[in-house]
């Protein structure tokens, strides 16, 4: 079985990153730049693979992404606490990583 | 008792004529223009579809230019492959995108034999089109990544054409016609969702590829002159390509979308004459002619 979760979660993720980003300065702003470049690039390489929804890491993976997704919430409004974002940006990507590293076959 | 015997004969010669009504609304020719319209509407998707993911391919390149593999130029520089951590992996979605053309062409083979089989021509087109929808299906199932659903709904098409026969009357095509379009709806269906969920993956990737140009264009410093319009051309170029591809995926979704229904009108309206208003397959008609039209308008 295969859903295309991560990937639209990947996307999202990747989009609020950069909304994020422009609403910051400085250093934050540039490690969210490249938290949505490594994000992006994660998006491209989960859409060409083919992902079994029904693995433990899979999930986990997905609720990763989405805990990050509702930690920036809406990107528009004034973000409170970005550092906590980025840590959670960064949890998602390394657990997503791992996981589409694996599935192909590297 | 004279009275009464006219009356039995009238009621006699009523009965013949309804009889007679009858089979002659039997007899009557299929209407085969309507199976002919929804097999060239699935054609027409197939075919755009498979420019569509041509276009898509060429867009990958574009957004490679944009983000070679680090270090000086090698042969493989450009090839779509991104750095994940320190690992370098494949991202080339042709072979993402080939199942849902293959998917494509089991419905199109699927409404070629039932236009054969509605105009008879068992030994020519059926043929044809029978072999033409075992390749497809073949094909499909080949597929790793082509959902279970989806090759489990091409089975399904298969076995309705396979169940057709050679009907000898006009009333045994139309039952054979009923049933196999009454079997065959699964099938539409679940590959309708596939081919609609791997464009919205396509959509997805168009998107992303586009936005990390403009980020990465953004993020360039280039000075006024011929290199700025250089790279002017290029985003644009990028930019104005990516758009096409989603508005064509758009319009392919729709106009897939369009196929199920226009499919059970007829399936309904096989007892009706060619002159019957199918607004459904009308319907799936305009939206093959916008997909076609905003092809054109954007090449």
């Amino acid at each position: 079985m295969s859903d295309h979760a991560l990937v639209e979660g990947l996307a999202g993720l990747a989009s609020r990153v950069d909304t994020l980003s422009h609403l910051t300065e400085g250093d934050q702003s540039r490690t969210l730049e490249v938290q949505e470049d490594r994000l992006a690039k994660l998006t491209l390489v989960a859409i060409a693979l083919d992902m079994d929804a029904t693995n433990a890491k899979y999930k986990d993976a997905v609720n990763q992404v989405q805990a990050a997704i509702d930690t920036i919430g809406d990107a528009d409004k004034k973000i409170q606490n970005v550092a906590q974002a980025i840590s959670r940006v960064a949890k998602a990507l390394d657990v997503a990583e791992k996981l589409v590293t694996k599935l192909a076959g590297v | 008792m004279k009275n009464e015997r006219r009356i039995a004969a009238r009621v006699r010669f009523l009965v013949v004529l309804v009889v007679l009504g009858a089979m002659c609304a039997g007899c009557a020719g299929l209407p085969t223009g309507r199976f002919d319209t929804l097999a060239a509407a699935s054609k027409g998707v197939e075919t755009r579809t498979a420019q569509t993911d041509a276009d898509v391919v060429k867009l990958t390149r574009r957004f490679m230019v944009f983000s070679p593999a680090p270090g000086p130029y090698r042969v493989d520089s450009f090839v779509p492959v991104v750095e994940v951590g320190a690992t370098r992996l494949d991202f080339d979605f042709g072979p993402r995108l080939e199942p849902r053309q293959a998917a494509l062409g089991v419905l199109a083979a699927y409404t070629d034999a039932l236009a054969a089989f509605a105009r008879k021509d068992y030994g020519g087109e059926l043929d044809h089109a029978t072999h033409s929808l075992g390749g497809s299906v073949q094909r499909l199932a080949g597929h790793v990544t082509a959902s279970a659903a989806a090759k489990q709904g091409a089975g399904v098409l298969a076995t309705a054409v396979n169940g057709l026969g050679h009907a000898l009357t006009e009333r045994m095509r139309r039952a054979a016609l009923r049933k196999a379009m009454d079997d065959a709806t699964p099938g539409i269906v679940a590959i309708v969702a596939f081919v609609k969920e791997i464009n919205a993956l396509g959509a997805t990737a168009v998107t992303t590829m586009r936005d990390q140009v403009i980020r990465k264009a953004n993020g360039l410093a280039v000075a006024d002159g011929v290199a700025r319009l250089r790279l002017n051309e290029a985003v644009e170029g990028m930019i104005g390509e990516s758009n096409a591809i989603l508005a064509q995926l758009k319009l392919e979704s729709a106009a897939v979308d369009a196929i199920a229904p226009a499919h059970a009108e007829i399936r309904d309206a096989i007892d009706r004459d060619e002159r019957a208003v199918l607004d459904k397959l009308k319907t799936l008609v305009a939206e093959v002619k916008r997909l076609q039209g905003v092809y054109s308008s954007l090449k």
